[in-house]
């Protein structure tokens, strides 16, 4: 090797080790970085709010337990240091973070983690933030966040104690010597947001931890088999009652270490039953019968249980009293007896479809009868009521407790119990009387929680007595949610029966569903603040629904409380904007508007949402519109119309009231931000902006991008008093710019249909998009073919349409140009025919016949006839009409239809009308001045028609007859010519 | 033969009964046709002058038939309008189940008052079977075009007759073949011993 190649060779070392580092022998290799969804989706936000420090979570899983290196890129031109763990396969790992900006303001976090310190070839996994306002409902969700966190890193499965019968994995989290109840409510409270054991774990840790806590309550015990979470128990009837209602002669128990088997039954219940999957495989045969039990069967037999028992002891005139306490049979208490309802109350409805026997409810509800106390506090009329732990009383948990085995009993919430018990917690709630809220009570807060949300006939969510809203408060005195969220978003957990159960009751009772996971109320309102008795437009499109599968689609009641006085003023059943003007008498003002939405489940399940709308003197802040999500593709000539001309100024034409030389306010800049966080707005600017493919892909990559506008007006110069600056306001969108393939699309419309065809690239499938609205915005799929065109109907006439084909291979997926396509509604013109050309005679009316006339859409309506050749289709009106023409000659005709469906179409058709002098009719039909084979063939091609000049003998019908009476004068023989 | 005869003389009979006017059948009133066979029927008329008037100058008659279970293959005109070729003027035609026979005479009324007997043919009618099942060709009754002109292009006043009920059966089945194949195979056997004998 000479010099020269030695350098060579030296600098390619260098350069490769600059490059390419080289990882350690000792390093792990990354399997999975799994960055937590919110709501188990991973196109949904985090919320956080500006200023404030969330945490950051996510999974990773290595090779062997060896180091690896990762870092946190928070979206916001910010990153972590590289950090580095070893020690275990499996890492949850998080970090604090504060994000800042606007309402709305969305980052892509990225945790990144590699086999080196360089995070060469890594593995990254987003994390999706939005800025929300910060007020009670970023406060519910920042805190059910903060929950699940905490549970999800409680779960357990290291303890040489915990075992499955069949050695499948579990997650176990306990309270003491309770393994069962403390799993059940955890993953109760992960189902019911969004984190099911269907969804997929390689994008959410949560749902092993769901799946495994499954198992653990199905199949685990502890220590020993004589320990198991579930325990198969023989039961028979009593006193005449058979609890057995499925007739296996079993009823299933939570066994557990500890045995609290009525406490802990009913939190188990409400885990499988959060499921929704009653069909499912429990992996054990309780029964005996050679199968393994469903869901649904091991709910039964649950219910069967506690029908079994029930206490059975009569009392004075009260009867059987039920009810239940810590073994089975024994006399009852009222925190005990709260178990069996929350278990059996879902089971009933369902898709459970569970039997619970009508005695069970009687019997239970002669204890509510005989634990019931009331009591006049005033000495007026007003009554409180309460139930006690083993007779008459009341109690901060115990009165709750009583309140949901009214409505498991089948009572309404107009019951005197339950009133004067509701009228109890309206007089005692917070800083007044009892001051229950700050009794710090988690057990007496999911049990009231549980109470008013079960209550029947429809859940309870302002008392009857104040209209208090307990769960959100009044933005005067706190609620239960703010209570709870506050704890959580500063702790994540909360200990009471430990941190577990305390942390997964104080999730569950966030959420406006106990048993299922809720829709999500959402809205926007622009412009907020504003003008006293202006109005406000209130979009709820923002809305949808934390169930895998579920959508905006299947919300259908969208209702509106303007005055939060608890009464939804306006209601309506899609997401439409409504209009609404506040009046103020004495500015400022703010108006709590509260939006309720309701699913289309069966029971049907609500949300709801508050945002105040300010009502206030100008200068108002601007109100950036922008139009999306988008969608494009790297196709050469494909192009991105930003469009954020809906941006507008409330204070539009206004200024300062007695400064003449103030100009008026109005929006002055539109600055766009293609880059994303951070967001400097920087990009090009102007009220709408067209790229091409060469500007926008300057995103660097296919895949989502966040996008934003800021408009900003002129209040410095408008309202100099306000001493502000321009005023701005920010929206967000994001753009899906696809990989560019079969970019040349081909449309050919016709009537009310349009044919697409492009190349066959040899995909596995082609989806065809359709938009109305422009080529980026608002595609929805409309069909799917192998083919390499599609003809396709609901094509409206008189616009343009836009569509895209997208090719699918497997996972891979690309995307062409839009093809616009105008489709001229003349393409579906009727056609008008006239009929002839027509023979008449002077002064004999000749019948004109358009019924050959035909419609492409709809129907012809109307048949108008120009029989002056003015041009004017004035003269006759119908399908067949009857003219006279009292002079020889031929004259043109035209005719006019008009067809009618969603669209009013119309054709002309022209044909001539000759009219001759009858009074000589004559066989020479064809005036050659001869009469033989022609006219014979004349008339005889006319048989059967209305003719008048070939109709030789008058009778008013061209036949054969005519035909042979002509033959007999022809000029020669056989008619020859 | 003695039963066809009877009712032929049974048919004629019914013809005669009609009177003097003019009548409009066919040859037949019913015919069993086996699937795949063709088959065909004549469109008669009779009551005319025999040689004398009145005679037929022109008609327009519709023929209805199954087209589900029938295929139209063709017609023949008759000659008693005239030759074919040069002195009648055909305009009909054929299509789905409905057959239109137009036919104008370019004979003068001496003509064919010469020429036509009593009760001639007008037509023959070609069909083929195509499906199984009973079905009828009948003269369209209610067609208000169906007229029969005399030889100054006068209407004849006519009746029409019942119309032809043809039963279409299956090929005969294999069995019966099998049957002619042994029998075929026995007499080839016999022959051949026969013709060993005389060597």
């Amino acid at each position: 090797m000479n010099n020269k190649t030695n350098c060579f060779f030296l600098l390619f070392l260098f350069f490769t080790i600059l490059y390419f580092p080289v990882p350690s022998v000792y390093a792990a290799d990354i399997d999975k970085v799994i960055c937590v969804p919110w709501q188990g989706d991973t196109a949904k936000y985090h919320t956080t709010w500006s200023g404030h420090s969330i945490r950051l979570k996510a999974v990773v899983t290595t090779s062997n337990t060896t180091q690896f290196w990762y870092k946190w890129n928070f979206g916001d031109g910010s990153e972590s240091a590289v950090l580095s763990l070893s020690g275990a396969t499996k890492y949850n790992i998080e970090i604090a973070h504060i994000y800042n900006g606007t309402v709305g303001t969305p980052f892509t976090a990225r945790l990144i983690a590699a086999n080196n310190n360089a995070l060469a070839a890594s593995v990254s996994d987003p994390y999706l933030i939005k800025i929300e306002d910060g007020k009670l409902d970023s406060k519910i969700n920042v805190a059910i966040d903060n929950g699940l966190w905490y549970l999800y890193k409680s779960g357990s499965n290291a303890s040489s104690y915990y075992h499955t019968f069949d050695g499948s994995p579990f997650m176990v989290w306990s309270y003491d010597s309770y393994f069962a109840s403390s799993t059940a409510s955890a993953v109760q409270a992960f189902e019911i947001n969004g984190h099911k054991e269907t969804g997929n774990p390689n994008e959410d840790p949560y749902v092993t931890a769901v799946v495994q806590g499954l198992n653990w309550l199905f199949n685990g015990y502890y220590y020993s088999t004589s320990y198991p979470m579930l325990n198969p128990v023989n039961i028979a009837s009593q006193h005449g009652d058979n609890p057995d209602t499925d007739g296996n002669g079993i009823g299933i128990e939570v066994r557990d270490y500890g045995y609290r088997p009525v406490y802990e039954g009913g939190m188990v219940m409400d885990a499988i039953i959060a499921s929704n999957t009653p069909d499912a495989d429990s992996g054990r045969d309780f029964d005996g019968d050679g199968k393994n039990d469903t869901y649904r069967q091991v709910v039964q037999n649950m219910a069967d249980m506690y029908a079994w028992g029930q206490y059975d002891g009569a009392y004075s005139t009260y009867g059987i009293l039920g009810g239940w306490r810590y073994g089975w049979g024994d006399a009852p208490d009222n925190s005990a007896c709260q178990w069996g309802a929350i278990g059996m109350i879902p089971a009933q409805a369902p898709p459970w479809n569970i039997t619970v026997p009508a005695w069970v409810k009687t019997y239970n509800n002669n204890w509510l009868n005989y634990s019931h106390y009331q009591w006049n506090w005033d000495g007026t009329k007003n009554i409180w009521g309460g139930f006690g732990y083993t007779g008459p009383s009341w109690g901060d948990a115990l009165t709750p407790s009583g309140m949901v085995q009214l409505a498991f009993a089948g009572n309404n919430t107009d019951d005197p119990r339950w009133v004067r018990s509701e009228r109890w917690f309206a007089d005692n709630w917070k800083d007044v009387g009892r001051d229950w809220l700050d009794q710090n009570n988690v057990y007496a807060y999911y049990a009231f929680a549980k109470a008013m949300r079960l209550a029947l006939p429809t859940p309870v969510a302002t008392f009857s007595q104040n209209n208090f809203d307990w769960y959100r408060g009044d933005g005067i005195t706190m609620g239960l949610a703010e209570k709870i969220a506050n704890k959580l978003v500063a702790d994540s957990s909360w200990d009471y029966y430990g941190p577990n159960l305390g942390t997964a009751w104080s999730v569950i009772i966030l959420k406006p569903v106990l048993f299922a996971e809720a829709p999500v109320a959402c809205f926007d309102a622009d412009p907020n603040p504003s003008y006293p008795d202006q109005n406000i437009s209130f979009d709820p499109s923002c809305s949808g629904h934390s169930e895998a599968g579920k959508d905006i689609g299947n919300l259908n009641k969208f209702e509106w409380d303007w005055n939060n006085d608890g009464v939804y003023d306006q209601s309506t059943t899609s997401p439409a904007t409504s209009l609404h003007a506040f009046s103020c008498a004495s500015i400022p003002c703010t108006y709590p508007v509260q939006l309720r939405v309701t699913d289309d489940s069966v029971p049907a399940r609500t949300a709801t949402y508050v945002q105040n709308i300010l009502i206030s003197n100008p200068p108002h802040p601007p109100v950036a519109k922008v139009l999306g999500p988008s969608l494009v593709s790297t196709c050469g000539g494909d192009t991105l119309s930003l469009d954020g001309s809906r941006s507008y100024d409330p204070d539009e034409g206004t200024h300062e009231a007695g400064c003449s030389s103030c100009p008026d306010d109005t929006l002055t800049a539109w600055a766009w931000d293609l880059n994303g966080a951070p967001w400097n707005f920087d990009g090009p600017t102007g009220e709408t902006v067209d790229l091409s493919s060469a500007n926008y892909f300057g995103f660097g990559s296919t895949g989502s991008h966040n996008i934003g506008l800021r408009v900003s007006d002129n209040t410095k110069l408008a309202y100099p008093g306000s001493g502000q600056e321009n005023l701005t306001d920010e929206e967000y969108t994001s753009v899906e710019v696809s990989e560019g393939c079969i970019c040349e699309v081909t449309a050919t419309p016709g009537c009310n249909y349009v044919t697409l065809s492009w190349d066959n690239i040899g995909a596995e499938k082609y989806v065809v998009l359709k938009s109305t609205t422009s080529p980026n915005l608002g595609f929805e799929d409309i069909g799917v073919t192998t083919e390499n065109s599609k003809s396709l109907g609901s094509f409206v006439m008189g616009q343009t349409t836009y569509y895209r084909i997208m090719a699918i291979t497997g996972q891979k997926s690309c995307m062409s140009k839009a093809v616009a396509v105008y489709a001229d509604p003349q393409i579906c013109n009727p056609t008008a025919d006239p009929n002839g050309p027509y023979q008449g005679c002077i002064g004999k009316p000749v019948t004109l016949d358009g019924s050959g006339s035909t419609a492409q859409t709809g129907t012809v309506v109307t048949w108008e006839w120009d029989l002056d050749h003015d041009g004017q289709y004035d003269d006759a009106l119908g399908k067949t009409v009857q003219h006279t023409w009292n002079a020889l000659g031929i004259y043109p005709i035209g005719l006019k239809v008009v067809s009618s469906d969603n669209l009013i179409l119309n054709d002309e058709g022209a044909t001539t009308v000759e009219i001759k002098d009858c009074a000589s009719k004559t066989c020479d039909v064809n005036s050659d001045g001869k009469i033989n084979i022609n006219d014979i063939k004349i008339i005889t091609a006319a048989r059967n028609t209305v003719n008048p000049v070939l109709d030789i003998d008058g009778d008013g019908t061209v036949t054969v007859l005519d035909a042979r009476k002509c033959v007999l004068q022809c000029d020669n023989a056989q008619c020859k010519p | 033969m003695k039963r066809i005869l009877l009712l032929t003389v049974s048919f004629l009979s019914l013809v005669a009964s009609t009177g003097d006017a003019a009548m409009l059948y066919f040859n037949q009133t019913s015919m069993t046709v086996i699937e795949g066979n063709s088959f065909s029927v004549d469109l008669m008329v009779s009551g005319l002058g025999e040689g004398q008037t009145p005679s037929v100058g022109a008609f327009d008659v519709d023929i209805l038939y199954d087209a589900s279970q029938m295929m139209f293959t063709g017609y023949t005109l008759g000659s008693f309008l005239g030759d074919l070729s040069t002195e009648i003027l055909d305009d009909s035609s054929g299509g789905a189940g409905t057959i239109d026979l137009a036919v104008v005479s370019l004979l003068s009324s001496a003509e064919l008052d010469t020429l036509q007997p009593g009760t001639f043919g007008l037509a023959t009618l070609n069909f083929k079977c195509i499906d199984l099942g009973v079905s009828t060709i009948s003269i369209d009754k209610n067609d208000p075009s169906l007229v029969l002109g005399d030889a100054f292009g006068d209407p004849l006043s006519f009746q029409v007759g019942e119309g032809v009920e043809v039963t279409q059966t299956p090929v005969p089945e294999p069995a019966s073949m099998l049957l002619l194949a042994t029998g075929l195979v026995v007499l080839t056997g016999f022959g051949s011993r026969r013709r060993n004998n005389k060597a």
